[in-house]
């Protein structure tokens, strides 16, 4: 990094953008219904004013602590702020039942601000390696990176195969409701213009997550267990913050690299990231059995590779112009309007913006900690106000948050139709991360099928002919392996517990 | 569980079947096979195996406890059906909310809407009327001031449209 590039990211401007933007990633991040993605989206507008540079390290520094922020909500209220939380929001949530938001929350700060900081030196040290790996991958790849996602879904979800599997596809259907890729034939949309685009991502998220909340808040009534309540004081929380990170240092460095790695992959974003490392956790941890119940473990993995990610993220979006995720998808098209094409080139012809990125995130990552632990020590109060007062001021939020994105009443429609949705598979014991991940890969798992199908003219076998594709498949068959083989033990669990005549309850 | 399940798997069936039925009208591109049915179809055989599953597996655990004589009335909802019927109420008095905030954004306007909706739903979970207004009012202007001046997303103004700034 050169002096010219210091002295821009130290100057008065950039670093009050970058404190205004810590805060309001930090804030945006923390209220249900209103996203990462949108918090950028949202600052659209502003960074036409800006320097080019100032405009990066704005987008930068909003989206790290808007990933990281999306904790909050989730560990207070069950409803992930964003996509990237949802793996460990049960985790999170659990916690906080037991009186440990403030400590669970800045285990996922600190957590969060090291993946941070290790994505980024990551992505400056092997970004070109990366890159070059990456350049060569095919529909055949990505199809498998994506698929590979959606299976780990159903694997780190804590109902049965079953029900996980057929969450999945929910997702999946949704997810092919609109114009289809391959032909652009409206599929699912009965004439209703507004879905020829889909249904809108967050939305959905906002129906599924926020809504349906709201909806078990209003039919469990008034005979309900007191809110969550703070038992900690900050010091208490941070020293045992410290305690946990120090005993889970090697999660959040297995996290973090892993992170950042499938963060670079195309197409693979914060949220992939988070399920992949909480699936591992889980997988490694010496009390797997404790994950969904409220065990921190999968909290310090999950929280440091989301971060992590977005780091890594950027590389194919600078080396291609192939988001990781979709807020990076916007940050590209802010790039765009600055006159600047991500592309190999920029690393050659404009490096002042690859250094500039990369400061910006180091500085993020290092002032949304001060920042978080104010927000946490205020959000914490979130938790105080009596439902009957927080539950409207949700809604109102979540209806807005998603009529804002649209800017039409069809995404009431998609909140309502979704929270229904959501509310029916939880009352039943349906999981609805699955169903989640199947709404945002079903476009990635599609396109590339279908363009694979095309080109090996419908044989199967050259899904596996390249070296990336094959070792990729492999893993994903593997992971379909066990998870028949989990199904079949459900089975004879169940079985069995037939036999002795004790009626055993679904696990949840 | 096991009744739920059986509802729940022969809903998934079904709906399994009528996506299959609907992908399997549109249209594949010149010849190929495969076309915009092909991934929807995919979704509606997953939907429809993991229905059928569940419905099977409910009705085996039901005739097992069927015959072993426990019905099962171990897993049955223990609250009283009055509590049901009003937590269905609720329910169904939330969906009619949004349902209304969706009809009514755009011709009453945003203001006059929300504070409706956040009222009624206030009431909803147990305020009196003049706090759920004391919640309402200045919630809705809090939220105008966030995302209509501050974010400059253009919520509708309806009615209000003469008073509009």
């Amino acid at each position: 990094m050169d002096i010219d590039t210091l002295l821009r990211l130290f100057s008065p401007q950039s670093l009050t953008v970058l404190a205004l933007c810590t805060l309001y990633g930090t804030l945006v991040g923390a209220m249900p219904g209103l996203t990462a993605t949108m918090a950028v989206a949202l600052l659209v507008p502003f960074t036409y004013f800006m320097d080019p540079l100032v405009a990066i390290s704005a987008i930068v520094a909003t989206t790290t602590t808007a990933i990281f922020a999306g904790d909050i909500p989730g560990a207070l209220l069950r409803i992930p702020g964003t996509p990237a939380s949802a793996a460990y929001v049960e985790d999170a949530f659990q916690l906080s039942s037991a009186g440990k938001s403030r400590s669970t929350l800045l285990v996922s700060l600190l957590a969060a601000s090291i993946g941070g900081i290790v994505g980024v030196v990551l992505l400056a040290l092997i970004a070109p390696q990366l890159a070059r790996v990456a350049i060569g991958f095919s529909s055949y790849e990505v199809f498998w990176l994506a698929t590979l996602g959606l299976s780990c879904a159903v694997m780190t979800s804590n109902a049965s195969v079953i029900k996980s599997f057929a969450s999945l596809f929910i997702g999946l259907f949704i997810a092919c409701i609109g114009i289809d890729v391959a032909v652009g034939h409206p599929r699912f949309t009965f004439g209703w213009y507004e879905l020829f685009d889909g249904v809108s991502f967050i939305p959905a998220i906002i129906g599924l997550f926020a809504l349906s909340e709201i909806m078990r808040a209003a039919s469990t009534g008034r005979h309900q267990p007191p809110p969550i309540e703070v038992r900690e004081t900050l010091p208490q929380a941070f020293r045992e913050a410290i305690t946990t990170l120090t005993r889970y240092r090697r999660n959040v460095a297995r996290s973090s690299v892993a992170g950042t790695l499938i963060g670079a992959l195309p197409g693979a974003g914060a949220d992939i990231a988070a399920w992949i490392c909480y699936a591992f956790s889980k997988r490694f941890s010496r009390h797997p059995e404790r994950y969904g119940k409220g065990h921190i473990e999968g909290i310090v993995d999950g929280g440091s590779a989301n971060n992590a990610a977005i780091g890594g993220a950027w590389t194919p979006a600078l080396v291609f112009g192939i988001p990781g995720d979709s807020v990076t998808a916007i940050a590209i098209g802010i790039l765009l309007l600055n006159g600047m094409s991500p592309g190999p080139r920029i690393f050659t012809d404009n490096p002042e913006i690859v250094h500039t990125l990369y400061g910006a995130f180091a500085m993020a990552n290092v002032l949304m900690i001060p920042v978080g632990i104010i927000v946490i020590a205020l959000s914490s109060k979130i938790v105080r106000i009596p439902r009957r007062v927080l539950m409207p001021i949700v809604l109102l939020f979540s209806l807005v948050g998603a009529y804002a994105i649209t800017n039409s009443v069809v995404a009431v429609w998609i909140v309502l139709a979704l929270g229904i949705l959501g509310y029916a598979m939880e009352a039943t014991g349906f999981p609805l991360a699955p169903a989640i991940l199947g709404i945002v890969l079903g476009g990635i798992v599609e396109e590339n099928f279908m363009t694979s199908m095309i080109k090996s003219q419908g044989n199967l076998l050259a899904f596996f002919e390249r070296p990336w594709a094959a070792g990729l498949g492999v893993l994903t068959l593997l992971v379909w392996m066990v998870l028949l083989c989990q199904a079949l033990y459900e089975g004879y669990r169940r079985q069995r517990a037939l036999s002795f005549n004790t009626p055993k309850r679904e696990p949840r | 569980m096991a009744r739920t399940d059986l509802w729940s798997g022969l809903l998934l069936t079904l709906f399994g079947a009528l996506i299959f039925w609907r992908a399997s009208t549109f249209p594949s591109m010149a010849g190929l096979v495969y076309g915009p049915g092909l991934f929807p179809s995919i979704a509606a055989v997953g939907l429809m195996v993991c229905g059928a599953l569940l419905l099977v597996s409910a009705l085996v655990i039901q005739g097992r406890t069927m015959a072993a004589g426990a019905a099962d009335r171990a897993e049955a909802d223990h609250r009283p059906s009055m509590d049901r019927r009003r937590a269905g109420a609720r329910l169904a008095a939330l969906v009619l909310i949004v349902a209304g905030f969706g009809l009514a954004l755009e011709p009453l306007g945003f203001h006059v809407t929300s504070i409706l909706a956040i009222t009624a739903t206030a009431r909803l979970f147990g305020l009196n009327l003049l706090r759920a207004l004391c919640l309402s009012v200045p919630l809705t202007f809090g939220v105008h001031l966030l995302f209509y001046s501050v974010m400059h997303v253009p919520l509708p103004w309806g009615v209000m449209t003469p008073l509009a700034w």
